[in-house]
């Protein structure tokens, strides 16, 4: 009654004949590939014990207790930011490549300076010169003094 | 430096625990579809009857089917907690996600130990109908076969892109 109820509607009508479509589209490929995992399942079947249930109980302790233990050891939860940051992969050639631009602008800027500071110096060596020279002055004036 | 240290211990803990107790839910959930609604559809086939005809497994077939859905049931819920217990993307979770793949292929064929696969439909005055499923299994088989190949893609990814997704993780 439940399924005669079921094919009534055109809901599930229509969801059973999509259904039926995609499976009518695929099994030419599908099926073949399931006949052969079959044939190795079948194979690995024989190997499995088939009388003694408590083998599978310890087999699902073990996994379950090794869960447990490896998960207390290695939550994988957060890194360290710091750590992460340098060890991050292409995060380092990007730092690299920033960092190169920016020691190439620190440079040009530094070079900058040097010229404008080149060109201040020269200023003040010329004043500097004058400045010896009225000292020169100076000390040629002193000289009698002292004498 | 110490209280950072104390911060990310904190932060570990937490994440294990977090980490089990999906691993769990996924593991009851698993138990539940796999063993308890098997079981008890199976027992209730077992006994079913229609119009004063029983329906009865045989004895063997019963125990059989019973013995494998106990098995693999076991064997996929605790492949699944360790599954859903590792953290998104890790080698471990790809492997053992691959593992109950797998299970569940065998977990599928073993049903064709309970007869289940054939079944035998004799209407009174009109004839036999023949059920044959296991077409519709063996789609399932290459479907599953599929899935394996989209979980070994994801195990591989997770082993080449480690340091990227460990990186990814810590942000």
């Amino acid at each position: 009654m439940i399924f005669q109820e079921f094919e009534r509607n055109p809901v599930w009508q229509f969801i059973a004949d999509l259904m039926g479509f995609i499976l009518m589209i695929f099994k030419p490929i599908v099926y073949p590939i399931g006949q052969v995992m079959v044939l190795w399942i079948d194979f690995l079947l024989r190997f499995f014990p088939s009388e003694n249930i408590t083998i599978y109980f310890v087999i699902f302790f073990i996994i379950v207790i090794a869960g447990i233990i490896v998960n207390c050891k290695w939550p994988g939860e957060k890194y360290f930011r710091v750590y992460t940051e340098e060890t991050a992969p292409g995060e380092a050639e990007k730092k690299h490549k920033s960092m190169f631009h920016l020691k190439r602008k620190e440079s040009l800027k530094d070079a900058a300076k040097d010229d404008e500071v080149s060109e201040d110096d020269d200023e003040v060596s010329e004043e500097d010169n004058e400045v010896s020279e009225e000292d020169n002055e100076v000390s040629e004036d002193d000289e009698p003094k002292l004498q | 430096m110490s209280l950072i240290k104390e911060k990310v211990k904190k932060s570990m803990e937490h994440a294990a625990i977090k980490n089990m107790i999906r691993g769990a839910i996924f593991a009851i959930i698993y138990i539940f579809v796999t063993i308890i609604i098997p079981y008890i559809t199976f027992s209730w086939v077992m006994n079913l009857e229609v119009e004063g005809i029983d329906l009865e497994l045989y004895e063997e077939q019963y125990a059989q089917i019973l013995f494998y859905i106990l098995a693999f049931g076991l064997l996929i819920s605790a492949t699944a907690f360790f599954a859903y217990s590792s953290p998104s993307q890790s080698i471990r979770r790809g492997v053992f996600s691959l593992i109950q793949i797998i299970l569940n292929c065998f977990y599928l064929w073993s049903y064709k130990f309970s007869g289940a696969l054939e079944i035998q439909i004799t209407i009174v005055k009109l004839g036999i109908i023949e059920v044959n499923l296991q077409q519709l299994i063996l789609t399932y088989m290459g479907i599953y076969f599929l899935t394996v190949i989209l979980k070994t893609y994801d195990l591989i990814d997770f082993i080449i892109n480690r340091d990227k997704i460990k990186f990814e993780r810590g942000q």
